[in-house]
């Protein structure tokens, strides 16, 4: 059997295990075989979203600045290749197929019951083999436009979008993932290569597969069909950006019921470990002290302040953004805003509830525990670890761990009602 | 996987299936009744009045409290309709004992918070719910019958159902009208409650790890003798005769054009489940590769079978003057199905898209749930073995024939404010 550079990682609290090999090609491979289940599960991911829009390699001078909406154009058009489509392919073998782009991520998934291995072939094929012209180009620019004004006619896409546009100065998360209809138009083949060539090297990217499959297998394939890449040593840039909000509301029209609001919480960002850690944190806190059994939430209610839908946001962060929030259907979102940043006040001086900590501590294991019943989420995990430059299963520990000071001290030291903006999106004519 | 069903009572029954690989315990209740359209908004309140506060843990504060302690357990509700029959479910879903921290009964718990909400409601007196839960629920579905706008693509279809099955119960909104949510009182609410339980089929599934030898004498103590109502799903609605096309505009970037297909007589589910997918259900379909990939015209346009009532839907997001444009090439596609000029791979690519799907069944407690819930309620539902056969046997000549009792019955258009 060959030598490979491999770690199998366990939880011990969930009692489960996945192996993780560096492969040879550059390419970080993750797997967790779960026997009992049918389905296979598989995850081909790289760190390219829509916030890397300014990049070099190894020996260029200069920075690219590329158009907005670039990853998520690719990712589209990687599903062609010379001879046929992805989905063509995948319909030879039954698998269930798809791809998406976020703000820090790229990934094509399948997922199956049988023909695992010809599967997971089609997927390191045509992720490998890009193939773009310009008429494909153009013909891609009536779907994804069709995308965009979907998206725009989703309120609480463009809610949240709102709150980034006030929340940050320059960073890119502040663009939309599929960028804009002006904006795709600058788009062709030479830029997609481009693109493609920088941020699809396998040291860049990520192989996730759980479910009922073969580590040795899957191994075997990938030395086959993969080929190493030459680490190039992608470096990125980011515009700088300041600590404070760049404007603190938003109110913007589109046809909705109720007006719909969101409270968010401009952080500072951390990396690794340390942002897993916080964004722990501030779960538990914004849960404890805004969940459905606090008093400002029940009082709220009683006043026709909230509705059923008011709750907090799970934490958003990535390379140079974080952000936690609190958001919900309201007719006077500027007094709930008021009474929330009060309670934050309140807390950070006298404390919250130990007693409610610890059982939304407890609620946070069940949910994690839950979610390991699920072979899509297993997939999903191990991508987002690597992702987030963390060991699978680190959220579980980190929360075995976790205490209610640490959670008081992050409120008082992170959480500042200063840098904090409020977006609402309400129906045209309603007086707010 | 382990199956034993229990029947509890008349028109009560408990399917239990234990599955070791998971790791979590799920209970759902399932009640059915005859659509009474008139009762939709009352029967649309009652979920949440049931579970947001109970006789035992009687605030929304206590009751979250009590989830919280159960390790996050998520309980929720639903309300559907399946063919003319309605459905509530209740459902519980946490951690399975084998995690509890200390060595906690949980399975027994969930049972026991399950029927708490079930069987001994918040009251005020005898026979109305609590006033002032009645109250805050009331807001709540008023909020929610509003905030149905926000979603184009399934308000457009909510809209749309109103036309394609004008005269059914699927025409009407499925919780009622604003009006009728606003006429009810905690007294009404109360009477309908007590005639669900009084009538309805209640069928309540268990997945989970362990056995749950408990579970049916915990559930035979909690229902009374009862005399039900049967169960009848398959509803077949008529096509109109000549299509019916309906405009309505609002402040959109987007428009939504929602086509509903019907075929009259006797027809296979397999058949017509298979049309759909060839038709309009996956990536390598009709639809998208032609109407979305060739023509550029959209993001998605993708067809869905509502087979107890021979329907089929497509939806799909376009821009202004590209609607006639998708509208054609949408009835040109299905003309393609009728007249047999597909390849046969269209066909074997279906085959097998649908019995890799079939084959995932049980990976989950929800779909395990489904698929024992849908063996009892439809009578003529294969299981997955049987399933798999009847897909694989299909021939092109019955893909023709079911494709062409397919005929368009209505198309609704949800065009932008102010354009023509």
């Amino acid at each position: 059997m060959k030598q490979r550079e491999q770690e199998l990682i366990t939880s011990s609290r969930g009692g489960q295990s996945c192996l993780h090999v560096k492969h040879e090609t550059g390419l970080n491979i993750y797997i967790m075989e779960m026997p009992d289940f049918h389905t296979a599960y598989a995850l081909f991911g790289t760190k390219y979203g829509s916030v890397n829009t300014m990049f070099r390699l190894d020996g260029e001078k200069d920075f690219a600045k590329v158009p907005e909406g670039i990853a998520h154009f690719l990712e589209h058009k990687l599903f062609e290749n010379e001879d046929t489509g992805a989905f063509e392919q995948y319909a030879k073998t039954g698998a269930i197929a798809n791809a998406y782009t976020s703000f820090d991520r790229t990934a094509y998934l399948f997922m199956c019951s049988e023909n695992f291995n010809p599967s997971l072939e089609i997927l390191l094929n045509f992720v490998r083999h890009p193939y773009f012209t310009q008429e494909t180009v153009d013909k891609e620019q009536g779907i994804i436009a069709q995308e965009i004004q979907m998206n725009e006619d989703e309120p609480s896409w463009k809610l949240f979008f709102n709150s980034l546009k006030c929340m940050y100065h320059a960073h890119p998360v502040r663009i939309g993932i599929a960028g804009t209809i002006e904006s795709i138009r600058k788009i062709d083949a030479e830029l997609l290569y481009r693109c493609y060539h920088t941020f699809y090297n396998l040291h860049n990217m990520t192989l996730c597969i759980a479910g009922n499959v073969h580590a040795e297998e899957i191994l075997a394939i990938c030395d086959k069909l993969l080929v190493p890449d030459e680490n190039h040593h992608l470096e990125e840039i980011y515009p700088s950006e300041p600590y404070e909000v760049l404007q603190h509301e938003i109110f913007d029209v589109a046809p909705v019921g109720v007006p719909m609001f969101s409270i968010d919480f401009k952080l500072k960002p951390k990396s690794g470990e340390e942002q897993l850690k916080a964004n722990l944190l501030a779960e538990l806190v914004m849960d404890t002290l805004f969940s459905a059994n606090t008093e400002i939430y029940q009082r709220m209610l009683k006043e026709n302040l909230i509705n059923f839908e008011f709750g907090a946001d799970a934490p958003f962060s990535g390379n140079g953004y974080f952000s936690i929030g609190v958001g919900g259907e309201s007719r006077n979102p500027r007094e709930v805003r008021k009474r929330i940043f009060s309670e934050i006040e309140r807390a950070k001086q006298e404390g919250f509830s130990q007693e409610s900590f610890e059982r939304l501590r407890k609620s946070k294991y069940g949910a994690l525990i839950r979610s390991m019943n699920s072979v899509e989420a297993n997939a999903s995990m191990m991508l987002d670890a690597y992702m987030s430059g963390v060991k699978p299963f680190s959220k579980i520990s980190a929360l075995a761990e976790m205490t209610y000071e640490q959670a008081w001290q992050f409120l008082r030291e992170e959480i500042d009602t200063e840098n904090a903006v409020l977006s609402v999106i309400h129906a045209q004519g309603e007086i707010l | 996987m382990e199956e034993n069903t229990h029947v509890l009572a008349e028109g009560v029954e408990l399917v239990s299936m234990t599955e070791p690989k998971f790791k979590t315990t799920n209970i759902s209740v399932m009640m059915l009744m005859p659509c009474e359209p008139e009762k939709f908004a009352a029967w649309g309140l009652l979920p949440n009045l049931l579970l947001n506060s109970c006789r035992k843990y009687p605030s929304m504060a206590k009751m979250t409290e009590r989830m919280q302690e159960l390790y996050g357990a998520y309980l929720d509700s639903s309300v559907s309709l399946i063919g003319d029959m309605w459905q509530m479910q209740i459902r519980i879903n946490m951690i399975g004992d084998a995690y509890a921290l200390a060595g906690e009964k949980l399975k027994e718990a969930a049972a026991e918070l399950l029927l708490e909400c079930i069987l001994h409601p918040n009251l005020d007196g005898e026979r109305a719910f609590s006033a002032e839960a009645f109250r805050m629920e009331q807001k709540e579905l008023l909020d929610v019958i509003e905030s149905e706008i926000n979603d184009k693509r399934s308000y457009a279809v909510k809209r749309a159902k109103r036309t394609i099955f004008r005269g059914e119960p699927n025409a009407n909104p499925l919780y009622g009208t604003k009006e009728e949510v606003l006429a009810l009182t905690p007294e009404t609410v109360y009477a309908v409650y007590e005639e669900i339980l009084q009538k309805a089929q209640i069928l309540i599934y268990y997945v989970g790890a362990e056995q749950a030898e408990e579970l049916p004498e915990i559930f035979r103590k909690a229902f009374l003798p009862r005399k039900t109502v049967e169960i009848c799903t398959n509803s077949p609605s008529k096509c109109k005769p000549e299509p019916e096309i309906v405009t309505e505009t609002m402040e959109v970037n987007q428009c939504q054009l929602v086509m509903a297909f019907k075929a009259d007589g006797m027809q296979s589910t397999e058949a017509m489940r298979m049309c759909s997918m060839m038709f309009g259900g996956a990536p390598f379909s009709l639809l998208f590769m032609n109407v979305r990939e060739k023509m550029s015209l959209c993001y998605y346009c993708s067809s869905s079978i509502v087979y107890e009532k021979h329907t089929m839907l497509v939806t799909c997001g376009v821009s202004q003057e590209n609607v006639e444009k998708a509208r054609q090439a949408i009835e040109e596609q299905l003309r393609v199905l009728q007249n047999g000029e597909f390849e046969e791979k269209l066909l074997a690519d279906a085959q097998r898209y649908f019995i890799n799907a079939l084959k995932l069944t049980g990976d989950t407690p929800s779909s395990c749930i489904v698929e024992a819930f849908e063996r009892r309620i439809r009578p003529d539902h294969a299981d997955v073995q049987e399933q798999i056969q009847l897909f694989s046997r299909l021939t092109k000549e019955e893909i023709i024939q079911t494709a062409k009792a397919f005929q368009l019955d209505s198309v609704y258009i949800l065009n932008q404010k102010g354009e023509s």
